[in-house]
């Protein structure tokens, strides 16, 4: 824990009638001005609640913590500027328990009881599954923070959107053109045998070969597994490139075992950083992933071309430029995911001014602004970089980033292209009705 | 006869209990890749060898020893006077009756809502360790003997009785509910969830202790205060009026017996290992869930509350036959009417209290340490209104200590080293209880040899949840 100021705690209501009638002296500091003239304007206007449904609990619980802290840096940040439409926001936040049924309760209470005007920030994919039917029942927008592709399969509704992160089709899609032209044509995939592997399995083995690569190994790892040595000689001896997405608790001693089985003569070693996400990469027992590759979704560390605008979004969430929180340099963040809130949350106060919304009677009409996006480009809201947001399959797409650990450290070695994410699309959401 | 009649009528309440108990859930997060990192078949192997050597260290000692380890010293304290515990009891009324008003009204995140920070990290996870090591600090904080003596008075038997033969079960049944609310409910931490559960069982209580009496309801209805006091008894010093006595830990359980309280013990441990069972890849295997695709807590609901029964069950079954064994192997064929069967099962059953002390700080210390600062930020700001009462600023919490290898094996060590002291003092009481029973050296070992072996192999499961792989 570390005492910090407490002007970055974002605004409740209590808060926000003490800004309204707080001093003169502070109506001279410009930096104040923006949010009481804000809510000047609207007056006597009732927070917009937004529902903020996060897994506080259950096995989402890690990602949750900083789910929670780039919201609650989002929400003091736009307050800051003045509230949606004149209107303080506020962070209605319920625990869905990381599970499915709890979820969708967890929605209900939003719509019927919190009075909240919708519902945002889920990850886990089963859980924004379990949830979505619900938020299009009781027709409140549901904007997901959770990369997976059954937003963009058509496998949800018009009340649920997912504007302020790339979904896992695209991000893996877009891998095989750097891994094709840059590490090697054949590669071994070694994954864990169960839907989030065989995604990557499925996504990549077709990417790849478009891009002339091939797949010359599949080695599906049983989820209970926990020793992997003997799964190595599985990996063809002309291997290229060595693919790995593995998750859970065994991941550590993965990196181990496969240092020990290689030794200094590996091939070149391409994995995405779910495996490492608030994992210090310095850590003892992962040297050897010193020189391999990862997937971000947004680079952990601060780059020597850092933009302005991740600089203010590290500074707000309270992160440091190894990706660390400020009061504990071994508090790793999930940096490559948690951005995505506090994009979410730009593209709803978007699309909240954009839709004149005032209420639930507004709700659809915020949808159709939402809808009607297309560019978002990069800038303070939308730090991780552009975006281009599809509004028929309600979903972005955006830059990727391929970064190289160089003495200990994820250093940026390849930006994607957003034209290297695109897939055809697979629903239109627009022809549903409200 | 009223044991036996204890034992059956609190198996066919866990029968009713399997038959209605609506169908729930589970879930926790790990920090367990450094763990896997960590030499911990030498850990458990160095722990399992400590249990055991201290299990022959007892064997070739003399049985006076054993005797005096757990002989006490006498000294004169003040007591307060007997009203200052109705004042406690009181105040902690009063702050319930406000955590209950704040679990209603208060934020819906049970990271910063009071109510849930409370009672499962200071009152759950800190009171009850901090019973088994200064003593019976429930006494003094329990909500209801306050106002029950307030509304009451005097008058405080009751105006029924509770039958006899139902001995401890009710209590055993209320510890069951407990744990099934805490381990399978869809969600314990939501604040207004938990907040109608505390209502209702303080009300409950209530009612109980008007009609059957306070004094009785505590001591064999309600679960918890039955639970508490029985951790008071592995604490090393006790006080009575003005005279007070100190020892090493448990010298209380070597004296004690308590028919009805001796299952309940049992239940206790059976319940806190299966909340560590019920998150590892074993046992999600078992059930036939992928430990890496957790799907929620209301996806195993059944399948948690069958597996916990079920482990209360089985630990009752070894515990039993191993006391059995050794009852036999002590006595031989002479079967001696001094020493029943019943009674050095009841007797036998208080000796595992440490080792659930032991387990219950190991298994909530890593939640301990994340949620403890979220109770200090929420102590700081109660009301989630942005108040700052103990000019702590914003507090970030960190979970960086999970994160470092020499920190992880810090954890893991002071978690191995309460589970191994646990057992030791476990195998320390029971030898002395088998001493006393047996009324001689060569008996006791003989009595003891199942017990070591069960002693042992707990000490493997303990520390074998500490180390395997979780899923949730």
């Amino acid at each position: 824990m570390q005492k910090e100021n407490k002007n970055l705690q974002p605004l409740t209501r209590r808060s926000i009638l003490k800004t309204m009638g707080g001093s003169a002296a502070a109506l001279t500091a410009s930096s104040t001005l923006p949010s009481l003239f804000g809510y000047a304007q609207a007056n006597s206007s009732e927070p917009i609640r937004l529902g903020f449904q996060v897994h506080r609990t259950g096995v989402g619980a890690a990602y949750g913590r900083w789910y929670d802290r780039t919201t609650q840096a989002a929400a003091k940040r736009i307050n800051d500027a003045g509230g949606i439409n004149g209107r303080p926001v506020e962070i209605v936040a319920e625990d869905d328990g990381t599970d499915p049924k709890r979820g969708a309760e967890v929605i209900e209470k939003f719509a019927t009881q919190e009075n909240c005007d919708l519902a945002f920030g889920t990850l886990f994919s089963h859980v924004v599954i379990g949830s979505s039917p619900r938020a299009g029942e009781l027709k409140i927008p549901y904007f997901v923070v959770s990369e997976g592709h059954h937003v963009a399969s058509g496998a949800l509704n018009r009340y649920t959107l997912q504007p302020g992160i790339t979904d896992v089709k695209s991000q893996v899609e877009a891998m095989a053109p750097f891994v094709a032209s840059n590490l090697g044509k054949k590669v071994a995939m070694i994954y864990p045998d169960f839907a989030f592997g065989h995604d990557h399995r499925d996504y990549f083995s077709a990417a790849l070969q478009k891009n002339g690569g091939k797949v010359n190994a599949l080695i599906p790892i049983p989820p209970t597994e926990t020793s992997f040595t003997k799964y190595f000689p599985k990996i063809p001896r002309d291997t290229e490139v060595l693919y790995h997405v593995m998750v859970g608790p065994a991941v550590l001693t993965f990196v181990k075992e496969l240092g020990e089985f290689f030794g200094p003569s590996s091939p070149e070693i391409f994995g995405f950083i779910d495996s490492l996400e608030a994992v210090d990469i310095s850590s003892s027992g992962l040297e050897f992933l010193e020189g391999s590759y990862f997937w971000e979704g947004n680079p952990r560390y601060a780059q020597n071309n850092q933009t302005s605008h991740d600089k203010i979004y590290r500074e707000a969430v309270g992160v440091d430029d190894n990706g660390a929180s400020i009061s504990d340099s071994k508090d790793v963040s999930t940096y490559a995911h948690m951005f995505g809130c506090w994009e979410t949350l730009n593209v709803i106060k978007a699309g909240m001014e954009a839709a004149d919304y005032h209420g639930p009677q507004h709700r659809s009409r915020l949808i159709e602004a939402v809808e009607a996006m297309t560019d978002l480009p990069l800038s303070d809201d939308h730090p991780q970089g552009r975006k281009i947001f599809n509004g028929k399959t309600h979903q972005a797409f955006g830059h990727q980033y391929i970064s190289r650990v160089t003495n200990g450290k994820l250093i940026l070695a390849h930006t994607t292209s957003i034209e290297d994410t695109f897939y055809p699309d697979e629903v239109d959401y627009t022809t549903q009705s409200f | 006869m009223l044991q036996v009649k204890t034992v059956f009528a609190t198996i066919f309440i866990l029968l009713i209990a399997v038959s209605i108990w609506p169908l729930t859930v589970i879930g926790h997060p790990a920090q367990q890749g450094f763990v896997l990192l960590l030499p911990t078949d030498f850990y458990i192997s160095a722990g399992i060898t400590t249990v055991v050597l201290t299990v022959i260290i007892l064997g070739i000692l003399p049985a006076k020893w054993s005797i005096n380890l757990f002989s006490t010293k006498k000294f004169t304290c003040h007591p307060l006077p007997k009203w200052t515990a109705d004042v406690t009891s009181l105040c902690s009324f009063a702050i319930l009756t406000t955590l209950l008003w704040i679990g209603f009204t208060g934020s819906g995140d049970p990271l910063s809502n009071l109510l849930p920070l409370i009672i499962w990290t200071f009152w759950w996870t800190l009171l009850l360790f901090l019973q088994g090591i200064i003593g019976d600090c429930w006494k003094w904080l329990n909500p209801w003997t306050g106002i029950y003596k307030l509304i009451i008075g005097q008058n405080r038997s009751g105006i029924l009785q509770l039958p006899k033969w139902l001995g401890s079960s009710i209590g055993v049944f209320g510890l069951i509910l407990f744990s099934s609310f805490a381990l399978a409910d869809l969600a314990p931490d939501n604040p207004p969830r938990l907040a109608v559960f505390v209502l209702v069982y303080w009300i409950v209580t209530f009612i109980g202790m008007c009609i059957f009496g306070g004094d009785k309801w505590l001591a064999k209805v309600e679960c918890f205060t039955m639970l508490f006091e029985l951790f008071a008894k592995i604490a090393p010093v006790s006080t009575k009026s003005c005279h007070g006595q100190i020892g090493i830990p448990g010298w209380k359980i070597v004296a004690f017996t308590s028919p009805t309280l001796a299952i309940f013990a049992l239940t206790a441990l059976a319940v806190g290992s299966f909340d560590g069972l019920n998150e590892t890849f074993w046992w999600l295997n078992l059930i036939g869930i992928n430990p890496l695709e957790f799907p929620g807590r209301s996806t195993v609901g059944l399948e948690t509350v069958s597996g916990m029964l079920a482990s209360i069950l089985l630990l009752h079954t070894v515990f039993a036959f191993c006391v059995w064994l050794g009852h036999r192997l002590a006595l031989s064929n002479q079967l001696s009417e001094l020493v029943s069967y019943q009674s050095a099962f009841c007797r036998f059953a208080l000796s595992i209290l440490p080792i659930a002390l032991g387990y219950h700080f190991a298994h909530y210390l890593p939640s301990f340490l994340v949620n403890s600062q979220y109770l200090i930020a929420a102590l700081n700001d109660p009301l989630t209104s942005n108040a700052d009462l103990f000019g702590l600023g914003v507090i970030y919490v960190t979970t960086g200590f999970f994160n470092t290898q020499e920190t992880v094996r810090i954890i893991l060590l002071t978690q191995c080293v309460a589970i191994v002291l646990g057992h030791v003092i476990a195998v320390l009481i029971a030898h002395a209880i088998a001493i006393n029973l047996y009324k001689s050296s060569r008996k006791a070992i003989m009595s003891q040899i199942p017990m070591a072996v069960f002693m042992a192999l707990y000490t493997f499961l303990s520390l074998w949840l500490l180390a395997s792989p979780r899923g949730t």
